[in-house]
């Protein structure tokens, strides 16, 4: 314990300097402006500002990228809750409460609790980046494509909690997003699928989908509503936008569940922050007593997210720099920035270049701070930004979903995407089918089957490999529990209100 | 100095133009040259090509610009399709790795190899055989005499990493059993808690793990052993007749001329042969460099593609 | 039924049937798992079939309503009052899907920035309903930004 904090003083010994503090401060803000930007998320902007790395110190170089990664984080809520508009993939659970709390005026203090709730999680995140590192890697390999696959099946469970009212249309969008994360080259088997184009070889990209079902499918519901969003009168007044005692005390034990769970998650290889976005809004949901009060602006499940997918940042950094093995988009960036450096990735990393890793994590603790600080300072600046061009925002939005579509390949394909699925949300919109469970099969159908088939492949066609297991028994066990639990409470509802009649 | 380059690379042109006889040769390049790379930024046909383009650049061996687009999409089949709409025109230069060849076979892109000008092959990832050193599995023996079917771990069916496997599986006559991991990040931790018998992966994410301890390499994909693992042996010498490798080489468009050709190739090769391009792009990403120019390079092409398309025939991948 | 739901559902009619289709021609099962038509087959029929149900349920359902609302409930009147406004909204939405779309198309032959500028105009003067003066200083502005953020600033080849 001791030496760690020799190492990680060491650390700061290095990054507290007038260039790198500056530098640390501008990577939050940079990170905070690409993750609002839709379509640009952490890896996109850590590979955009990889170029600006070469020839800074590696220390500074590293600061510099992990400060954008964890900005992006902090900058995905912004866009989701005020223009419903998700930034980036692990904002889009924020969107659903974040706003909601926006229609109903409340945006400042949405931005206000998500910030708080980002920061915690970051923090939590980086305390066990710093403690417990090697020992969490070590663990966290054991897991397998058995235990990922029971981990999706209890992410695509909360599909049930997504539904809404109409079991059928929740269904069928669920099997629409099962569908549409088939396309591109299968790696398990080698084939490609529905390759009607040939940029669909590398699958419809989920962010395009994400620009065009929200983003675009907002402005042509709006468009033809003409909603005007309820943004009160011009206001500077700080207090305004500080949650009060009473909604931080509504958020605070969300925070912290989804600081832990965002933690271990993003540790796991191939799991990542937007996983544990989704499992930490179907936990909260699971155990708020209100849970008709999800979708309609509920603190609870906005801040759980929030805080899970900055803890995810440090999470998924663990296996990075002590195995070097990246468990996300983004980290397998920093992977190539690394190599890049000159300093190899893997167990030796910390070894050789201890020094210079100590230092990035002290720069991610000290941007954690004042990512903290300005988010929470430029709130007043956002919302009134926001009220100035309401009269514009269709065509602003429009034009940042084009151009953000535009960059996820440098080409118009991704727009022809984001545009189908801007008509589809809308259609969706217009007819009560939920998104959410579309989002929710999207991303974790995809997983689910390939760490099926991998599973049975590694049992050379067993299926008992899922309960020879004791990580992946006890995960089948507990949604065992879960599904009797949801059941005799049903039965017990329904006696019970037989009982009164 | 870029009058002298200038007048240097006209004086080559006039030369080339004497034993060509084609006209428009003596103004190329007349333009900047772009380097394409069929992934986006950060990824590794863009650090590849970023750090050519840099290198040439420092050390002025290009007598214009030099400019790194990024045409991502579609395992690189956007950028075959966007250096065939400029074929004949030598400003162009893509970078060409395994997906060079396999995306052509794997989907109807209407483009294969013989499209392009093979201009050079950098260098070579070969594969390594890793056993986890607490295992039981201590030579390519041991793998031989198992009693049961070994689970080998590796990237995506079809990858070179599974047809290795394959040649292996044929050679011991044995059935190994692979199971596909969606990069090597995957492989390496399903290696190190023993959910595998053994790998099959390119050195670079599993040389620290050799040179601690945890892992050792039983063999090697190369023809001869290499530097960056010198105890290595080669399959061939333990014999198995299995010599395949991934390859980074540079393309140009198809149906160039001749000086084109010898513009790009002296460019690349000089770089090949810096100081800089060893210590910042081949060292820190383990590639063993072995250059080969146009001509070795196609014949190369031809049987890596040879390769590719019967075991991803077999695999029942293509028909 | 309201017709954007049969659009919806048409669409994903023929979208899990196109998927269906194709889904054939791939291994549905290998040697020990499942093969990668598996998912798109399956999945697809049960989509074809849940949304057959929906239908089904829809035509049921308008036939029972017809039977109520001849005794007299408020909801058909209700659609009736908004059909004005609602086909204006249609049709308005149904330009800006299009303007968009030629925009796109533009895009692939002379670069993002000059279609787009023309789409927030169009957008801004005929679908947001400002003038066009005003339109033109806005768009001007947006795009202005745009280009320093993602042109200047990241370097992301907008043209």
């Amino acid at each position: 314990m001791l030496d760690t904090l020799a190492s990680l003083s060491g650390g700061f010994e290095t990054v507290l300097t007038f260039h790198n503090i500056v530098l640390i401060f501008l990577a939050g803000i940079i990170g905070t402006v690409i993750g609002a930007l839709p379509g640009l998320g952490p890896s996109a902007g850590i590979a955009l500002m990889l170029p600006l790395t070469f020839g800074m110190p590696h220390a500074s170089g590293l600061c510099l990228l992990t400060g954008v990664y964890m900005g992006t984080m902090y900058g995905g809520r912004i866009t989701s809750i005020l223009i419903n508009t998700p930034g980036d993939a692990p904002a889009i659970i924020t969107a659903l409460e974040g706003y909601p709390m926006m229609r109903q005026g409340k945006g400042g203090l949405a931005l206000g609790i998500s910030a708080i709730s980002s920061f915690v999680g970051g923090f939590f995140g980086l305390a066990v980046l710093v403690f417990f590192a090697p020992i969490v890697a070590e663990y966290a390999i054991f897991l397998g494509p058995p235990e990922y696959f029971m981990l999706m099946l209890v992410g695509l469970s909360t599909i049930v909690l997504l539904a809404g009212d109409d079991v059928f249309k929740a269904l069928i969008v669920t099997c629409f997003g099962f569908l549409v994360s088939t396309f591109g080259s299968d790696y398990i088997s080698g084939h490609i699928r529905f390759a009607f184009v040939p940029e669909l070889i590398e699958g419809i990209d989920f962010v395009a989908i994400i620009i065009g079902l929200y983003g675009l499918g907002e402005v042509f519901y709006n468009l033809e509503r003409k909603i005007v969003l309820n943004l009160g009168k011009p206001n500077f007044r700080f207090s305004d936008y500080i949650p009060g005692k009473e909604d931080l005390k509504q958020a605070s034990g969300p925070t912290v569940r989804g600081s832990v769970l965002g933690t271990f998650i993003g540790i796991l290889p191939g799991a990542g922050a937007t996983i544990a976005t989704f499992l930490a809004y179907a936990l909260e949901r699971k155990l708020s007593k209100n849970p008709e009060n999800f979708g309609k602006g509920a603190i609870a499940g906005l801040a759980s997210p929030e805080a899970s997918n900055n803890a995810a940042v440090p999470g998924s950094l663990i296996p990075l720099i002590t195995l070097g093995i990246p468990g996300s988009g983004g980290t397998a960036i920093m992977l190539g920035a690394l190599i890049m450096f000159g300093l190899q990735p893997g167990p030796l990393l910390m070894i050789q270049s201890g020094d210079v890793v100590w230092a990035m994590i002290a720069g991610l603790i000290l941007a954690n701070f004042f990512l903290l600080a300005s988010n929470v300072l430029l709130i007043p600046l956002f919302v009134n930004m926001l009220r100035l061009v309401q009269k514009h925002l269709p065509s602003i939005v429009v034009g940042l979903c084009i151009v953000g579509a535009f960059s996820l390949n440098y080409g118009t394909f991704n727009i022809w995407i984001a545009l189908i699925f801007g008509v589809i949300g809308y259609l969706m919109r217009k007819n009560d089918y939920p998104t959410g469970p579309f989002i929710l099969a999207v991303v974790l159908a995809p997983l689910a089957e390939n760490y099926f088939r991998q599973s049975i492949m590694l049992a050379q066609g067993s299926w008992s490999i899922f309960i020879n297991r004791p990580v992946s028994l006890t995960l089948v066990v507990f949604m065992v529990l879960v599904v009797c639990a949801s059941i005799i409470s049903k039965q017990l509802l329904r006696r019970r209100r037989v009982g009164t009649e | 100095m870029t009058f002298v380059k200038l007048m240097k690379g006209a004086l080559a042109g006039a030369v080339a133009l004497s034993f060509a006889g084609v006209a428009q040769a003596d103004d190329f390049p007349s333009r900047g040259i772009e380097f394409v790379a069929g992934y986006g930024p950060g990824g590794g046909h863009d650090t590849m090509l970023r750090a050519m383009a840099k290198i040439i650049q420092n050390n002025e061996l290009s007598s214009v610009p030099i400019n790194v687009v990024n045409k991502p999409g579609g395992s690189s089949a956007v950028a075959l399709g966007y250096l065939n709409s400029h074929k004949g025109d030598g400003h162009f230069l893509m970078s060409a790795t395994s997906s060079f060849l396999t995306t052509p076979l794997t989907s109807n892109i209407g483009l294969d190899y013989t499209n392009f000008t093979p201009i050079a092959r950098l260098g070579i990832d070969p594969e390594l055989l890793v056993v986890n050193a607490s295992g039981s599995y201590k030579t390519l023996d041991d793998i031989a005499k198992a009693d049961k079917v070994l689970n080998v771990g590796g990237s995506g069916t079809g990858s070179i990493e599974n047809i290795v496997t394959i040649k292996l599986a044929e050679a011991l006559g044995k059935k190994l059993n692979y199971i596909p991991f969606q990069g090597d990040g995957e492989v390496t931790a399903a290696l190190l808690s023993n959910q595998i018998d053994f790998a099959i992966t390119n050195t670079g994410p599993v040389g620290d793990f050799i040179k601690t301890g945890r892992f050792s390499a039983l063999a090697i994909s190369t023809e001869k052993r290499v530097d960056l693992f010198p105890d290595v042996p080669t399959f061939i010498e333990q014999g198995y007749n299995i010599n395949l490798s991934l390859f980074r080489g540079v393309v140009a468009a198809g149906d160039i001329g001749d000086e084109e050709k010898a513009y790009l190739l002296k460019m690349v090769k000089d770089m090949s042969e810096t100081k800089e391009w060893q210590e910042n792009y081949i060292q820190p990403n383990s590639v063993v460099p072995d250059f080969l120019g146009p001509d070795e390079f196609a014949e190369y092409l031809k049987g890596m593609n040879d390769v590719y398309k019967t075991s991803l025939t077999n695999l029942g991948i293509i028909k | 039924m309201k017709i954007s739901e049969i659009i919806l559902l048409g669409g994903l009619s023929v979208f899990s049937g196109s998927l269906l289709w194709g889904s054939l021609d791939m291994p549905y099962s290998t040697d020990t798992t499942f093969g990668p038509g598996f998912i798109p087959l399956n999945v697809s029929i049960a989509l074809l079939a849940l949304i057959a149900g929906v239908a089904i349920r829809a035509v049921v359902r308008s036939k029972r309503d017809v039977a109520v609302s001849s005794g007299g409930t408020g909801e058909p009147a209700d659609d009736a009052q908004d059909v004005v406004p609602q086909t204006l909204g249609v049709l308005m939405l149904g330009g800006a899907i299009a303007s968009i779309a030629i925009c796109i198309y533009a895009m692939s032959y002379i670069g993002v920035m000059i279609p787009l500028g023309v789409l927030l105009v169009i957008l801004s003067w005929r679908f947001s309903g400002h003038g066009f003066f005003k339109s033109v200083a806005i768009s001007l502005i947006v795009l202005a930004v745009i280009y320093l953020i993602f042109s200047v600033w990241l370097r992301i080849p907008l043209h």
